[in-house]
């Protein structure tokens, strides 16, 4: 949100651009671009077609939280992506929306989306702009209809004048409601975590079981868990099944080979940010895990074999990676330093 | 901590609103069949592969469409040029018109059938695009290029969805034809241009119908594409 970002230790751009809406209408939108920490890249990623402004993220926010843009008025993006859970539901599936009926996978977090390069566990959606029309519209999500959207929207006297000014261009349409709302979940950085206090500017806040846990972390985890985004935005196979044998619902359950459907991408699933991961309980692409302690345990004892596992966690016979239960603890007091309560209070 | 700096930046789109008489108009008037029979909808049960079956929608974008003379060369490129082209038992929108067009000869046409890889990346986009339209996935970025939908029945009382979503920048396919045709100042020219159902089907790549019910991606689908690429279009050359 706008307004936190000013107290908050970033700041903003101001950059005037012109726009022309038809013949001779000139407009003038102020657009932002806002700055990040260096330990993130030094700017926000922002796509070309839909630049911020601030009326477009405000206006993004308050789709993002509006229940009536669900059939049944009760449903929200944020019912799955509560800001409190770092913009998840403690779920493992999710049955939150309009039919009751569970998810196939579990609702990943929108800290620091902007970033991400393919969007959903197996990176299918390409954009923030086009991955909105997919809850909109799923009958287990918010099972709306856009084109019945548009109609009320275009009808309500609060909301038509705040696209007209947003998007002076589009005006009400399906594509401005995805843009707004791409815009505001750009604006979700985690960036002030104990962690990226420590990196930036303070060596002295970490314990030395925190202190322990990076260090273990650094070795057996970031090479897919890159620092300081928390993931390589690449697929992997981290070994939790050995067959992938259920071709059910369009695929689904194949991880990355839905998408590139390239045979060694059976079974990967993207690697996801492990930024306020200890908020984000249950864990993986279909919550199986309740705890952080059952992840490490799975990654020191449970990695399963199979073709697509990924050879760090492959030793010749050995899987996994070796931890004693003391490195699984501190590893976890290592991923606590992630959550930034900053985030969850001010996005 | 940071500085603010100022950019200016102004773009500007020359208006251009003289109509001009000497212009001409040309429509592309498309026609489904079914065995060389008007297609017909839901209540008419047609026969292939030992099944009968029923069709209840088909869609398709035609895009890119551009005009060539006899030596090959471009000479007309319509903007962007994206059209769903829709047909149900209610509904029947499969005409293309080009407006304020250069009086000259047209010998062939060229267009695709599906959607460019540039503009499949994103779906936050109007008009015939639009996602409202039901084209676009939601899982995997991007449009169905093609989608037939309809019902197969096995033997009495049995029956099973039959559902072709063909899309996938793989699947986007040009096509080029003859049509020796000529746009005349104030005046309508149309082509007719058939599309033959049962061809999505047939050559190079037979289908059977009755085993693959459901295509969505994957090998099949991009049979059916080279199917619509090769024999799915005829013009009907005026004269
Ligand atoms: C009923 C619960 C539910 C609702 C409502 C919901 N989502 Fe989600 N969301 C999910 C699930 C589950 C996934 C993961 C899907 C997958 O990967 O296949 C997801 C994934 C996402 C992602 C991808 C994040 C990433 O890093 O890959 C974004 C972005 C997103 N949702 C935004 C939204 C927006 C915007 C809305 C409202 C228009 C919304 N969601 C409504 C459950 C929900
Ligand atoms: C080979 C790459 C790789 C390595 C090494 C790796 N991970 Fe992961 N991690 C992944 C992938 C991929 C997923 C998502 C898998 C899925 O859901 O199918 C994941 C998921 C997780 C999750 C769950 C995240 C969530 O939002 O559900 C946690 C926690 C996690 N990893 C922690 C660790 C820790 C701690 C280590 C080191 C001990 C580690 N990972 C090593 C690739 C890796």
């Amino acid at each position: 949100m706008l307004k936190i970002h000013k107290n908050y230790i970033f700041s903003l751009l101001l950059i005037l651009g012109f726009t022309i809406g038809g013949c001779n209408e000139k407009e003038i939108i102020p657009q932002y671009t806002i700055e990040v920490p260096d330990n993130l890249g030094g700017y926000l990623p922002q796509n070309g077609r839909n630049k911020f402004t601030e009326k477009g993220v405000l206006l993004g926010e308050k789709i993002f939280f509006d229940q009536r843009f669900s059939s049944n008025g009760k449903v929200s993006c944020a019912t799955c992506h509560e800001p409190e859970r770092a913009f998840t539901d403690g779920l493992a599936l999710s049955n939150l929306g309009v039919s009751g009926k569970a998810l196939n996978r579990n609702s990943p977090t929108l800290a620091n989306v902007a970033w991400a390069v393919g969007l959903f566990w197996d990176g299918g959606a390409l954009n923030l702009e086009s991955l909105s029309f997919g809850p909109l519209t799923h009958v287990d999500e918010m099972n709306n209809d856009l084109d019945s959207l548009v109609d009320w929207l275009s009808n309500d006297p609060e909301y038509s004048p705040l696209f007209l000014e947003a998007f002076p261009a589009l005006g009400v349409s399906s594509a401005s409601i995805s843009r707004a709302l791409a815009q505001f979940q750009r604006t979700l950085i985690s960036a002030n975590s104990k962690y990226d206090q420590y990196t930036r500017t303070d060596e002295n806040i970490f314990s030395a079981a925190e202190k322990r846990g990076l260090q273990l972390f650094t070795q057996h985890c970031s090479s897919c868990h890159e620092t300081d985004h928390l993931t390589d935005f690449d697929y992997h196979n981290n070994g939790l099944d050995s067959e992938f044998n259920d071709t059910s619902l369009e695929e689904v359950f194949m991880g990355r080979y839905r998408i590139s459907r390239d045979e060694r991408d059976i079974g990967k699933y993207k690697t996801p940010t492990l930024r306020n991961i200890a908020l984000t309980a249950p864990y993986m692409h279909d919550g199986r895990f309740p705890t952080l302690e059952s992840v490490l345990i799975h990654y020191a004892k449970g990695v399963q074999d199979s073709e697509t596992l990924s050879p760090i966690l492959k030793d010749g016979e050995q899987l996994g990676i070796k931890l004693s239960p003391k490195e699984q603890s501190e590893i976890i007091e290592f991923l606590h330093t992630l959550t930034d309560e900053e985030f969850i209070n001010n996005y | 901590m940071y500085a603010s700096t100022l950019v200016l930046a102004l773009s500007v789109t020359s208006c251009n609103d003289t109509k001009e008489l000497d212009k001409g108009t040309l429509i592309i008037q498309f026609e489904n069949l079914l065995d060389g029979e008007a297609l017909k909808f839901e209540g008419t049960r047609y026969n292939r592969d030992q099944v009968d079956f029923q069709i209840a929608v088909l869609k398709y974008y035609i895009s890119n469409v551009k005009f060539l003379d006899e030596t090959g060369q471009v000479i007309y490129t319509e903007e962007e040029s994206y059209h769903l082209l829709e047909e149900t038992a209610s509904r029947k929108d499969l005409a293309i018109e080009l407006t304020e067009l250069e009086v000259q000869e047209v010998s062939s046409i060229e267009f695709s059938i599906g959607i460019d890889p540039e503009k499949n990346l994103s779906l936050d986009n109007t008009g015939d695009l639009d996602p409202s339209n039901e084209m676009a996935w939601n899982w995997d970025t991007g449009y169905k290029f093609l989608l037939m939908e309809g019902e197969i029945f096995e033997s009495e009382g049995t029956r099973k969805g039959m559902v072709y979503h063909i899309g996938g920048n793989e699947n986007y396919k040009t096509i080029k034809k003859e049509v020796n045709t000529k746009i005349k100042a104030g005046t309508t020219t149309t082509i007719e241009i058939k599309a033959e159902v049962l061809s999505l089907f047939d050559a190079p790549h037979y289908i059977n119908i009755n085993e693959v019910n459901v295509a969505m991606g994957g090998e099949n689908a991009s049979k059916i594409a080279e199917n619509y690429a090769n024999n799915f279009f005829s013009i009907n050359t005026p004269n």
